[in-house]
């Protein structure tokens, strides 16, 4: 189901257009994306050729840190973690090995695992949604824009997404229609 | 008359449905084997369908007609990657393969894009050596009908385009289907399978056309008889692991066999009547791996017919 609230293409080509509307709306749903992109505008005109993409980014989850997921005691053998939420052991283990060694390291269990320090853990980010949800708003947009369009610039940041792309080298004037979208967007 | 029949039924007697269709001088082109389920694809006289059909229904099994039976169509994407799989381009094929088809799916090296829009010299050996082409392009208008045509327009067997813009024609194919395009999902609408089976209905068109061709200068031999004679006297085609070891062209089949070792043996294989497979067909190497393609001279170039 298109909601043409959410996504809006425009094309020299009207049919064309209406196809990727439609192959818009598919492939963010398809990709768990269609929550945090919103307010998407698309300028596409394969005789230039030229795709922009302009999109507002919804995020609310805040980083995932130390403490979230493990308490930290000290015992005779080291610093023990008591994990309470699996989801993000790996995270953990990656930013503990990067630190300690991976032979200072030892996971007892699921949900156990133990550091060979006396000194408490930094609590640091070991999980950013930000970063992740970026990384899965960035790959749907690839599989919007036409293949051939190889040369790609983009801008990214909390708020928003501009993407261009093309076969010939990027234009200034592309990038000026871009900032264009987005100052009609308010930003 | 042969007619293209596909049987699908139960794997516990259905070698009595094989040997009726060889009784009734038919021809078993494929058999697939999936756990308890059994696909057969084959060509019976047209006067004897009852009788099958009476077989199968008492092996509680299935006939329906598959009119792309004994033809290989090339499904070509300007690449593999997901902008072009699995939909539309597998669907298709494998709405294709359930109407009988033997299909293979082409991503070209440089499909992609208008600049470096282009066919290399292997990519046309291969699309050429099937019985139609089936090119699975975009969703606007000017790259369809100004550019992608580069891609098919010196290739010597039939296209049929499909993308998403409808236009009544494109220049270079035989045929043009809209309603496609680029597609995130598979096809479950009604309308949808609609557009599938203007598909086949158009590949069986230009194919039947083809065979109208072909009759107005007859091949020397029945590909059907070819093929029986080559499985009889080779031994080595049955043990190939591949689903089809011998496919069928209109005009020939190409034999998954190494083309070094069985050229000679294959060219050697004999006919009752006398003549040996180089009186009537002409083997060569294929752009796929290294089998062997066959295409059988027609009545006034092999100057008789068998």
């Amino acid at each position: 189901m298109i909601d043409s609230e959410k996504v809006a293409v425009e094309s020299p080509d009207t049919q064309g257009a209406r196809l990727i509307e439609e192959l818009t709306s598919d492939i963010l749903s398809d990709l768990d994306v269609a929550q945090s992109l919103n307010n998407i505008r698309i300028f596409i005109d394969p005789d230039e050729p030229v795709f922009i993409l302009y999109g507002k980014l919804a995020i609310s989850l805040p980083d995932i840190k130390i403490s979230d997921v493990a308490t930290m005691t000290h015992t005779d053998d080291g610093l023990k973690l008591d994990i309470k939420n699996e989801r993000y052991v790996n995270d953990l283990l990656d930013k503990l090995v990067a630190r300690y060694g991976k032979a200072n390291i030892l996971q007892l269990d699921r949900y156990t695992v133990l550091v060979a320090t006396d000194d408490d853990i930094p609590d640091e980010t070991i999980y950013e949604p930000t970063t992740e949800l970026k990384r899965k708003v960035i790959d749907s947009i690839r599989r919007v824009a036409p293949e051939g369009y190889r040369i790609i610039k983009h801008d990214i940041t909390d708020d928003y997404i501009l993407f261009i792309a093309s076969e010939e080298p990027i234009k200034q004037e592309w990038i000026d229609r871009g900032r264009t979208l987005l100052k009609e967007a308010g930003l | 008359m042969l007619e293209p029949l596909m049987y699908t039924g139960g794997v516990y007697r259905h070698d009595e449905l094989m040997e009726l269709v060889e009784d009734l001088g038919g021809h078993l082109l494929q058999k697939n084997v999936m756990q308890l389920e059994v696909v057969l694809l084959i060509l019976v006289p047209a006067d004897d369908i009852s009788a099958v059909e009476q077989k199968a229904a008492e092996l509680l099994g299935t006939i329906t007609r598959a009119p792309l039976i004994g033809t290989e169509i090339a499904v070509v994407a300007p690449s593999l990657a997901y902008h072009h799989m699995p939909h539309p381009t597998c669907d298709i094929a494998e709405y294709l393969r359930r109407n009988g088809a033997k299909t293979n799916i082409i991503g070209l090296a440089r499909g992609v894009g208008r600049r470096a829009a282009q066919l290399t010299k292997s990519e046309r050996g291969l699309i050429n050596e099937h019985d139609l082409a089936l090119f699975i392009l975009g969703d606007f208008l000017s790259c369809i009908t100004d550019v992608k045509y580069q891609l098919y327009e010196d290739l010597d067997v039939p296209i049929i385009v499909t993308g998403g813009p409808e236009c009544e024609a494109v220049p270079y194919a035989y045929a043009y289907i809209g309603g496609i395009g680029r597609r995130a999902k598979g096809f479950h609408r009604e309308s949808e399978f609609a557009i599938l089976d203007n598909i086949v209905g158009m590949i069986s068109k230009a194919l039947d056309e083809r065979r109208e061709e072909l009759e107005k200068d007859p091949l020397s031999v029945s590909p059907f008889r070819l093929m029986d004679e080559i499985t009889q006297q080779i031994p080595e085609v049955g043990e190939s692991l591949s689903p089809t070891p011998i496919t069928m062209h209109l005009d020939g089949m190409r034999i998954k066999l190494p083309y070094d070792e069985y050229y000679e043996k294959i060219r050697n294989v004999k006919f009752i009547e006398g003549p040996t497979l180089s009186d009537v067909a002409e083997v060569r190497p294929s752009f796929m791996r290294e089998y062997l393609v066959l295409t059988i001279k027609t009545r006034s170039v092999a100057g008789f017919a068998l």
